[in-house]
């Protein structure tokens, strides 16, 4: 017998244990990648080092047999440093998306290539239930959503970006038209009720998410109407009034209570909140238009007010000549707006260059469709209210320089370029900012943006008191507030629960920076590679005189066709990838030591199994199990130093290699190296509950 | 009858013909000449009596005049005669000498090319780096391949796992490559698993995947080399041949440029081979020329389809390694003068087999009278090729010996036999008097500094190289060789051998310095047998040579090493693994095993006693981390070299699982010398601590490289200054670099630190196996820490994932501050990994892989501030931070631009010319061009 020390605890073991088994008997948990019971210790991954007194260098505790008298840490700053380092080494040079770079790129964190599959294969019900339970309001962003996860998307750089959003939204709207839509299951009733404040994206979305863990939500909101932004700042021919309600309905379905026109500081204050309720969340929006920034910018009218009027169903006189002053998605909707409501000569004034412009482009377009003229490099300098019914615009020429905190080139004024115009009406859609005045002159603290929340658990400073969406961040996207929303609820239902409040922590991703052309062949291979579908529009001509919707959705052909076209970048082992689930326990940032990296590639030529390469670890487990199996050619650890990597030897294909280890073969790989076909359902991560369990138990443990 | 054909025949016939018209032409002259001398002198009296008569009458005068014009007209035609017979001689010896010269066939020089010109020299060719002109078709494979030389192969070296490597280097042998069909029918027809031969195909530098070019080019990478600007000359001859980025073979397929991590000839950087030959001192301008050179004569070759015997290498003629190594040369009778002339790899490389070759002729001609005698490497690599004169106990020794001085060189000391000779030879060298009045005498007398590199130096491993034949047993025997082992086996019993090895303090040589008797004791101790001792000849130290020359000059000394050592653990077998770069080093040990076999010094019952050894040579196959002892156990067992972990200790579980001793050839090389002259004697060596002497191969800017042996407590200075003879060139000492990528450097304020395994790890570098390169002022720190760290990344065996990836980021952060593109944050980045890479690695080769930048970021920070923060490389050598520009000294020879590759100066004659910066590759070519030094690097 052995007697060793280990963290501070003796245990004496059979002579010839490793540590890292003593370890084990101890209820030590040390983390491993290469070892696999059974087999020889491979000692390569380094990830279960430890520190044994009296050694210079840290010991592979799986191969490293418990001396008597030795004394173990495997727990130290210094093994935790290191262990931190070997996984952010091997995510340097880990070639593979871990999740689809879409599903990365949404703020909702939508698990993009799983409802993706599901309209691929049919079952658009299914589709539509993870759409919801991701984004609560599918339809609507389906609808609205600028599509950062498009500009992620891998078709970008071959072609275009697959069509996410016409495809939530034809998810969401086949589900709503089928009469039988998706509900979500309730949890058991808790007993606690949350006030929120706001029932706009963030607020309808913390809504439907706290009622689904078993609380009680009641939403308050100054509108006559729940919706936010999304009902009074949005066009109906952009979103229609029917389907906002439809996907609102499933909150009241679900017991949601919205007490509406009732407005903070108003009608209720955040004491009273604070007093009735277990928790409250502020998700009050940014409702106070900008100014223009200029002399006579009173008489300019806001954006928002003008589609607020338009959806409230009292439309403004805006005249015949309209200038819109912005160039944002709120500008292109008061444009389009003007021009439903009769305007004869429709400008948007824009002080950048059509490629600095924050709205999306398929607006601008639309909007130019219409006949909206837009003029940019110019920027508002003088507003006067001539006599008559018009106003005098006087401008100025702008050109770029240098670019400012955002990144944008700065537009910079040329002297002496000044002109006017006349306008029969002036809108300013300059962006929103937080009213602040309604949260009362009570303890919250404030920025200058907005209430002042941590940003993994939207706390605020004050105890049970949330707060989210654009009221933190000032104005911003809806798929940003949706995110908010049900951080929120993750949040406040930790803390009703008496849990520690940590937030939805989300595990460490790997992404392939832009693929090259030989790595885009390995994706290509598997799938047509087609154009992207056209979302059917309503014909101009009908658009310019009604309020009718004007992207008509996807048909189930285009839908099908369009969702055939995902290329499935993501992992199949992305929720039990030992690597993974390591990297974010110990908090690896996978960029840290960003370089040269493999290739990507995928061989899919045996029946049972995937081999990606570049996600090997060299921890040769494949290796030995096709050993073991003795059939075959083998596996075999090819090259060496940088270079070194796991190859069917002798120029072989996997079905040669392997003919009845691939099952145990992909089972002892600790990444998604070697996957089982269709583990994942050829969804690129959905984290099951199992691997949530696991994954706040790693993140939740005591250091 | 095609045109070659009659050219052949032209040229076979022209010096025969020639050389018949010469003796026609001559005989007749000759004839003549006799004909005019036996009959003018009667006519002239005849004539001069006439004369003097028609001076007085007018008749004679009259009658004399047709007899006066006869003989002017017989004059006329004489002296037309001998103008066209001498006319006729001198041209028919033109021809003769022409084609003796040149044409001769199966004759290494040729100018004649199918082209019927020669190629122009490299500076003039077109900076576009266009494939050499030669119609050779590309060197693929013709499908499918005759695998029957493979079953032949399996037949020889065996079927076992253990026999892969020797399989694979035999298959690589025939075919140049390792063909994959090839390697299947090895899986098919051996228990050796496909996963094996894949794996370990892969696994070792030697083994090439796809097809070699017909030559094989290899420009060593050692450190040597590298600070004297090989990189310089692999991308010259990479342009000269044409070979497109990440090919290795030009177009043709005639020549392919392999890596190859150290050549070990370090003294004669940069070094390079084509096929089996080395050249030393090449530069990229002389690599050109020589590439073209050695075309010329291949293509004779290929003309003529006779193997040629000898290329020029360094302008001399050379004959293969193996013609060169003979026994005692010894003439007729015994003599009391011996010559010895150094046949290591650096002499062969400097031209010793062709001094070699005039010594043996000129020694013929005086008809004996000396002893010529081949022997290893004397140390001074750097006045190779060596030749040692000992005449009555009295010693001479010269360096840098050519062909043409030999003459003289041997007349010092050897007087002609018989009378004929004696006069011969007095013409001769009254001749030669007149030609060249430069007196040869020894080197000690000629250098009188060279004094101080033998007086520091104390021979204990080193003790007979340049003494002795080292394939001659009975030389060895004469200095003592095989006393130890004999004493062993007849007086002491393996614990006294080991207590006599700790008596004398040894510690293992080959870098970490782990006691030698507490190694042994360990495999002594441990069960199982059979039991084995292997000799780690793996120097793969890039800078490093000590263990090459011990084991070409001594190589029964480590036989005897090792068999001393094998009785002391009780071991039955053992394994010299000896680099496959060092090919003499192979086969001299080969030999030598034989030979001592042959005289009962291994095998059964050795020197009567009970005590039996037998003992084999492997090859390794281009692997740095082999070196490790681990991973030279997996590769003698036919795996791939990847350490593994320790323990057990390969002295508890070792070879196969048995308990194995692992010593490094300097190890075993001093165990004789220690147990003939006891303990004590070695003790009092060195210092405390590190008792004995150390070998260390010193490199680099000295200007007096080689391989030195020194007392333990010598200071570097000593060794820089004092041995090394200081910096080339006048330049400033600025560090050492000590244990090669493992080791670190030491800047020349720690000059005065002792060498002692712990002062040295002090200094954050180690004693390593002992290379030594010496840095001036023109060499960059965070250039060599990224040359080093290169060498590692390639080097890694890809298993700890620190060393695999770890060491690659490292790489390319020194890559980013070398082109000028770090950051500071880089520098924090660096000591993070490196202190990771360190802590976090299994075995010796990741764990002192960060050395290099360790010691040159505690050292010289500076200079990787001024790469980031300035831009600047202070050496002026990070090619992306340095800029060529012409002084005014400029004559306007145009040099530089007949030299420039990529076209970036303008010949201007007699104007000064100008580098232009965007098109400069900063390839140095001008700079070694300039005749004026007139163009500046910053």
């Amino acid at each position: 017998m052995v007697r060793l020390t280990i963290d501070g605890r003796e245990i004496a073991v059979e002579k010839g244990t490793t540590i890292l088994d003593a370890a084990r008997r101890l209820g030590i948990r040390i983390p491993t990648l290469c070892h696999v019971d059974g087999f020889e210790p491979s000692a390569s991954c380094f990830l279960c080092a430890v520190q044994v007194e009296g050694r210079e260098v840290l010991a592979p505790s799986c191969a490293t047999p418990a001396a008597s008298g030795s004394v173990v840490y495997t727990n130290s700053d210094e093994v935790r440093r290191s262990r931190k380092m070997a996984l952010e080494l091997l995510l340097s040079d880990h070639a593979g998306d871990c999740v689809g770079p879409c599903k990365t790129g949404c703020p909702a964190g939508l698990d993009i290539p799983g409802f993706i599959t599901e309209v691929a294969s049919g079952a658009t019900g299914r589709s539509a239930e993870i759409a919801s339970d991701f984004l609560t309001l599918p339809g609507a962003l389906g609808r609205i959503c600028p599509r950062l996860c498009e500009q992620r998307c891998h078709h970008c750089e071959s072609g275009d970006a697959l069509s996410v959003g016409g495809l939530h939204r034809f998810a969401s709207d086949r589900d709503l038209a089928s009469g039988a839509r998706y509900v979500p299951r309730k949890e058991t009733p808790s007993g606690r009720r949350v006030a929120i404040v706001g029932a706009g994206p963030a607020g309808l979305t913390a809504a439907y998410h706290l009622l689904r863990r078993g609380h009680a939500a009641i939403v308050f909101d100054a509108h006559a109407e729940p919706g936010g932004m999304l009902r009074y700042g949005i066009p109906e021919f952009r979103l229609p009034r029917h389907v906002l309600d439809q996907e609102i309905d499933v909150i009241r379905i679900l017991g949601g209570e919205f007490r509406m026109q009732s407005r903070l500081g108003r009608d209720v204050t955040l004491g009273d909140l604070r007093r009735d309720f277990d928790a409250v969340f502020l998700a009050i929006g940014a409702q106070l238009s900008r100014g223009l920034d200029c002399p006579g910018e009173e008489l300019a009218l806001p954006a928002v007010d003008v589609l607020a009027h338009v959806a409230g169903g009292n439309p403004p006189q805006l005249g015949s000549d309209v200038a819109v002053i912005g160039g944002g998605n709120t500008a292109m909707d008061a444009a389009r707006t003007a021009v439903r409501l009769g305007a004869r000569e429709v400008t948007v004034l824009y002080r950048r260059t059509r490629r600095e412009m924050p709205c999306l482009m398929s607006e601008v377009e639309a909007a130019e469709a219409e006949g909206v003229r837009l003029e940019t490099l110019v920027a508002p300098i003088r507003l006067e209210q001539v006599d008559g019914a018009g106003m005098r615009l006087t401008c100025v020429r702008m050109k770029l320089g240098t670019p400012d905190l955002s990144g944008r080139p700065r537009p910079v004024p040329i002297p002496g370029s000044e002109f006017t115009l006349l306008a029969s009406s002036v809108v300013a859609a300059i962006g929103q900012i937080v009213d602040t005045s309604r949260l009362g002159a009570g303890d919250l603290h404030l920025s200058p943006r907005g209430i002042v929340a941590s940003p993994a658990t939207l706390a605020t400073n004050i105890d049970g008191v949330f707060a989210g969406g654009d009221a933190v961040t000032g104005a911003d996207l809806a798929v940003r507030a949706v995110a908010a929303g049900k951080l929120a609820a993750v949040s406040i239902d930790q803390y009703l629960g008496g849990r520690r409040v940590a937030g939805d922590p989300e595990l460490v991703s790997v992404q392939l920076s832009k693929m090259d052309e030989a790595e885009l062949a390995a994706f290509f291979r598997e799938i047509e590679q087609t154009p992207r579908s056209v979302m059917p529009e309503l014909p101009v001509a009908a658009r310019v005189t009604s309020f009718e919707e004007v992207e008509l959705g996807f048909s189930d052909e285009l839908a099908r066709h369009e969702a055939s076209r995902c290329m499935h970048c993501g992992c199949s082992k992305a929720t039990t990838c030992q690597l993974r689930l390591y990297a974010t326990e110990y908090g690896a940032d996978p960029l840290r030591f960003a370089g040269a990296r493999r290739h990507f590639s995928r061989d899919t030529s045996h029946p049972d199994i995937v081999y990606e390469p570049g996600k090997c670890i060299l921890c040769g487990a494949c290796v030995t199990a096709a050993a073991e199996a003795g059939d075959g050619l083998g596996l075999a650890i090819t090259g060496r130093g940088f270079d070194a990597t796991v190859a069917v030897p002798l120029r072989g294909t996997m079905i040669e290699a392997l003919p009845s280890a691939a099952r145990r073969a992909a089972e002892v790989c600790p990444t998604g190296a070697l996957a089982l076909r269709g583990a994942g359902g050829g969804s690129c991560g959905v984290p099951n509950d199992e691997a949530r369990h696991e994954l706040r138990f790693l993140k939740l443990s005591p250091d | 009858m095609t045109l070659e054909r009659w050219r052949s025949i032209v040229r076979s016939w022209m010096g025969p013909v020639a050389a018949g018209l010469a003796v026609i032409a001559a005989l007749s002259l000759l004839s003549f000449y006799i004909h005019a001398r036996l009959v003018t002198p009667g006519e002239k009296a005849l004539v001069d009596s006439l004369k003097l008569q028609a001076k007085t009458d007018a008749g004679v005068q009259k009658v004399l005049q047709p007899e006066l014009d006869r003989q002017h007209q017989e004059l006329v035609v004489r002296r037309n005669a001998y103008r066209w017979g001498g006319l006729l001689l001198l041209l028919s010896m033109g021809v003769f000498f022409a084609w003796f010269k040149w044409l001769r066939p199966r004759q290494a020089h040729t100018r004649a090319s199918p082209r019927g010109a020669s190629l122009p020299p490299p500076s003039v060719l077109a900076p576009v780096a266009a494939p050499l002109p030669v119609a050779v078709p590309a060197a693929a494979p013709a499908e499918p391949i005759d695998l029957g030389p493979v079953d032949d192969i399996l037949e020889s070296e065996g079927r076992g796992r253990e026999s892969v490597i020797p399989i694979l280097q035999a298959i690589q042998a025939r075919y140049r490559f390792l063909p994959q069909a090839a390697l299947r029918r090895v899986s098919d027809r051996t228990s050796i698993t496909p996963a094996d031969v894949a794996g370990v195909a892969s696994f070792y530098g030697q083994f090439r995947q796809m097809p070699t070019g017909e030559h094989l080019i290899r420009v060593c990478e050692g450190t040597a080399c590298h600070v004297a600007g090989a990189d310089e000359v692999r991308t010259e001859l990479r342009r000269c041949l044409g070979i497109a980025q990440g090919s290795d073979t030009d177009p043709s397929g005639r020549f392919t440029i392999d890596r190859v991590a150290c050549i070990g000839s370090c003294s004669l950087a940069p070094v390079m081979t084509i096929d089996d030959e080395i050249y030393g001192h090449v530069s990229a301008l002389s690599s050109g020329r020589l590439l073209h050179q050695f075309i010329d004569t291949d293509v004779s070759k290929t003309i003529d389809g006779h193997r040629k015997r000898a290329r020029p290498g360094i302008g001399r003629e050379q004959s293969p390694v193996d013609e060169a190594h003979g026994s005692v040369r010894t003439s007729p009778s015994a003599t009391p003068v011996e010559i010895r002339i150094g046949l290591g790899s650096c002499g062969l490389a400097s031209g010793a087999a062709q001094v070699l070759a005039a010594l043996e002729g000129e020694v013929a001609s005086l008809g004996g009278g000396a002893t010529i005698k081949t022997v290893g490497c004397a140390g001074l690599c750097h006045s190779e090729p060596l030749v040692e004169v000992i005449e009555h106990g009295r010693r001479a020794l010269y360096g840098k010996v050519q062909p043409g001085d030999v003459r003289k060189l041997v007349r010092r000391h050897v007087k002609p036999r018989g009378v004929v000779r004696t006069v011969r030879e007095a013409i001769k060298d009254m001749r030669a008097r007149v030609l060249d009045d430069r007196a040869w005498t020894p080197l000690t007398a000629r250098e009188v500094d060279a004094a101080l590199y033998v007086s520091k130096q104390l021979r204990v491993v080193l003790e007979n190289c340049g003494e002795i034949d080292p394939l001659s047993l009975d030389d060895y025997r004469r200095r003592e060789g095989m006393r130890a082992l004999e004493a062993c086996l007849t007086r002491l019993t393996p614990a006294e051998v080991i207590e006599q090895v700790r008596a004398a303090g040894l510690r293992g040589r080959g870098g970490a310095g782990f006691p030698t008797a507490l190694k042994w004791e360990l495999t002594s101790n441990a069960s199982g047998s059979p039991k084995y001792v292997i000799c780690n000849g793996d120097e793969g130290d890039p800078g490093a040579f000590m263990d090459r020359a011990v084991l070409e000059a001594d190589p029964f000394r480590v036989i005897e090493g090792l068999a001393i050592a094998a009785y002391a653990v009780g071991a039955s077998e053992g394994f010299v693994y000896v680099r496959r770069e060092y090919p003499l080093a192979v086969r001299h040990v080969r030999d030598a095993i034989a030979t001592a076999e042959e005289h009962g010094f291994l095998g059964e019952r050795i020197l009567g006693s009970p005590f039996g050894f037998t003992l084999r040579v492997r090859e390794g196959a281009g692997a740095f981390v082999c070196g490790e002892e681990t991973a030279l156990i997996q590769s003698i067992e036919g795996k791939r070299g990847t350490p593994r972990p320790r323990p057990p200790y390969p002295a508890q579980s070792g070879l196969w699982g048995k308990p194995t001793l692992i010593n490094n050839v300097e190890t075993l090389a001093c165990l004789p010398w220690i147990l003939r002259k006891g303990p004590a004697a070695f003790a009092a060596l060195g210092t405390e601590r590190s008792p004995g002497t150390k070998v260390f191969s010193l490199a680099g800017k000295v200007n007096r490289g080689g391989l030195i042996e020194v007392p333990m407590g010598i200071t570097i200075r000593e060794i820089v200054e004092d041995i090394g003879g200081g910096i080339k060139d006048g330049r400033t000492f600025k560090a050492v670099l000590a244990g090669g990528p493992s080791g670190g450097c030491i800047p020349a304020h720690l000059a005065d630190t002792r060498i002692d395994y712990e002062e040295l790890a002090h200094t954050g570098a180690i004693m390593g196996s002992g290379g030594l390169v010496v840095l001036d002022d023109r060499d960059c720190a965070v250039e060599i820490a990224r040359y080093f760290l290169h060498f590692t990344q390639e080097e890694s065996c890809g298993k700890c994932t620190f060393c695999r990836v770890g060491t690659k980021r490292m790489l390319e952060i020194l890559d980013r501050i070398c082109g000028g593109t770090g950051t500071d944050g880089d520098l924090q980045t660096l000591d993070e990994l490196s202190i990771g890479v360190k802590r976090g690695s299994l075995c010796g080769l990741g764990q002192t892989a960060p050395n290099p930048v360790l010691t040159t970021l505690m050292y010289f920070r500076e200079e990787y501030e001024a790469h980031i923060r300035e831009r600047r490389c202070p050496a002026a050598v990070c090619k992306a931070l340095i800029h060529y520009r012409v002084l005014d000294s400029c004559t306007g020879c145009t040099l530089c631009a007949q030299a420039c590759p990529a076209g970036a100066i303008d010949a201007r004659p007699y104007v000064r010319h100008e580098v232009a910066d965007d098109l400069c590759t900063r390839c140095g070519m001008c700079v070694s061009a300039c005749p004026e030094d007139a163009i500046e690097v910053a």
